[in-house]
């Protein structure tokens, strides 16, 4: 893999998640901007309370790409993203009586993304399990060795991309729901590890053990890929 | 200098590995790796999970459209709604809780119930006269009273039960 690609690539990345998600990175005194923000939508939230249909559609307009950004890390198919979206608004709808007014909103809705892709993630785990549980252990490797060379090739056609993609998914879907969780905020959103304690509300050493676990699970299964995929070259020379 | 120099050049696996994460330093990293073999493989793995990560996740930015604002404010206005996924799951959560809560309470019972079990079997000792505490002693010829043992009872019980243990 080259190393330029790599970089730019994750350079590209950090730069969108930090411009959606610098206020958690670090605490720091308001601006006077962002002072007028909260005033702002602190109107907001009580017009929306007392009813105000509009009110709340400007908070879901303000917020919408955030929660997008954070469910689009998880899943990848459009109408999934645009449903879980969906639940995540309902749910603070429903749930502003319980919002502290004068904090911040967008750490509270970003909390019920993180809660709600948690439960996705466990359902469509369950699913995958019964799905998948006929296939045999060769045919889960085969699978697994295509995704291998897709990987391996950036600009592969759209539908080895699709074919990747769902290889991808199977073998995420190997890791614990909260592995996988805490693993995507930190290695692809570039979230620290104490962002991922505060949206979770689990403990920075809970946070940390699941990362290890799930990076350990995703190095075997990467090793187990590399190695058969350099016998399979060695025996194709043969 | 040169000594600096070739400090600021070369970095060790440990550091080069710290590198695998960060943007910045790639020609450090780069050449690192091109001296490194197990660094080299290292590398590729993680290369490689992030590129799972990334193939998982959605290829583009996704951004909210009209349709999404008109079902949104009509979910709204069905009111709050208990999902599937969590009805399913509260009722295998309370089966887990009860799994769970019995578990524990079944294995006391039934080490109480071996417990006793074994207790009740056990041979019972002999408890003579002078194992109980004196308020315990009770002179059975009070209870059912029978006229006090006389010497030759208890020199005739002696001769008996030596003859039983010598299988007489």
């Amino acid at each position: 893999m080259n190393v330029d690609n790599l970089n730019a690539h994750s350079t590209v990345r950090q730069a969108v998640v930090d411009e959606q998600f610098d206020h958690l990175a670090e605490e720091h005194a308001p601006t006077p901007d962002e002072t007028a923000r909260a005033r702002d939508e602190d109107e907001l939230i009580r017009r929306s309370l007392a009813g105000d249909g509009d009110a709340f559609e400007a908070l879901v307009r303000r917020h919408s790409p955030r929660v997008f950004s954070i469910v689009g890390s998880f899943f990848r198919r459009r109408d999934m993203i645009d449903d879980i979206a969906q639940e995540v608004f309902a749910k603070a709808y429903f749930s502003l009586g319980t919002f502290t007014l004068g904090r911040s909103f967008e750490a509270w809705v970003a909390k019920i993304t993180v809660n709600a892709c948690y439960d996705h993630l466990r359902a469509q785990r369950r699913r995958i399990e019964q799905q998948w549980a006929h296939e045999t252990q060769k045919e889960d490797e085969w699978f697994e060795l295509q995704m291998f060379e897709v990987a391996q090739e950036r600009h592969a056609s759209a539908e080895r991309q699709r074919d990747a993609a769902e290889i991808a998914e199977r073998l995420l879907a190997k890791l614990d729901p909260e592995d996988r969780l805490v693993v995507v905020l930190i290695d692809r959103d570039g979230f620290s590890v104490k962002e991922v304690s505060e949206i979770t509300g689990w403990g920075q050493s809970k946070v940390k053990v699941r990362a290890f676990r799930a990076r350990r699970v995703l190095r075997a299964a990467m090793k187990r890929l590399v190695l058969s995929g350099e016998r399979m070259q060695r025996s194709k020379k043969k | 200098m040169n000594r600096k120099l070739s400090k600021e050049a070369t970095v060790g696996c440990r550091q080069a590995r710290r590198l695998f994460a960060q943007a910045a330093g790639d020609a450090t990293l780069g050449r690192h790796l091109q001296s490194c073999a197990r660094c080299a493989f290292e590398y590729r793995l993680f290369g490689l999970q992030r590129r799972a990560l990334d193939l998982a996740a959605s290829p583009e930015q996704v951004v909210p459209d009209k349709d999404f604002f008109r079902a949104l404010r009509a979910r709204i206005a069905r009111g709050p709604e208990l999902s599937p996924t969590r009805a399913e799951e509260s009722w295998a959560a309370a089966l887990l809780l009860t799994a769970r809560q019995l578990v524990p309470a079944m294995a006391v019972l039934l080490l109480v119930i071996l417990g006793a079990t074994l207790l009740w079997n056990q041979p019972r000792s002999a408890t003579t006269e002078a194992s109980l505490r004196p308020r315990e002693r009770v002179v059975f010829s009070d209870i059912y009273d029978y006229p006090a043992p006389t010497r030759d009872d208890v020199l005739e019980t002696l001769v008996a039960v030596e003859e039983k243990q010598n299988g007489k």
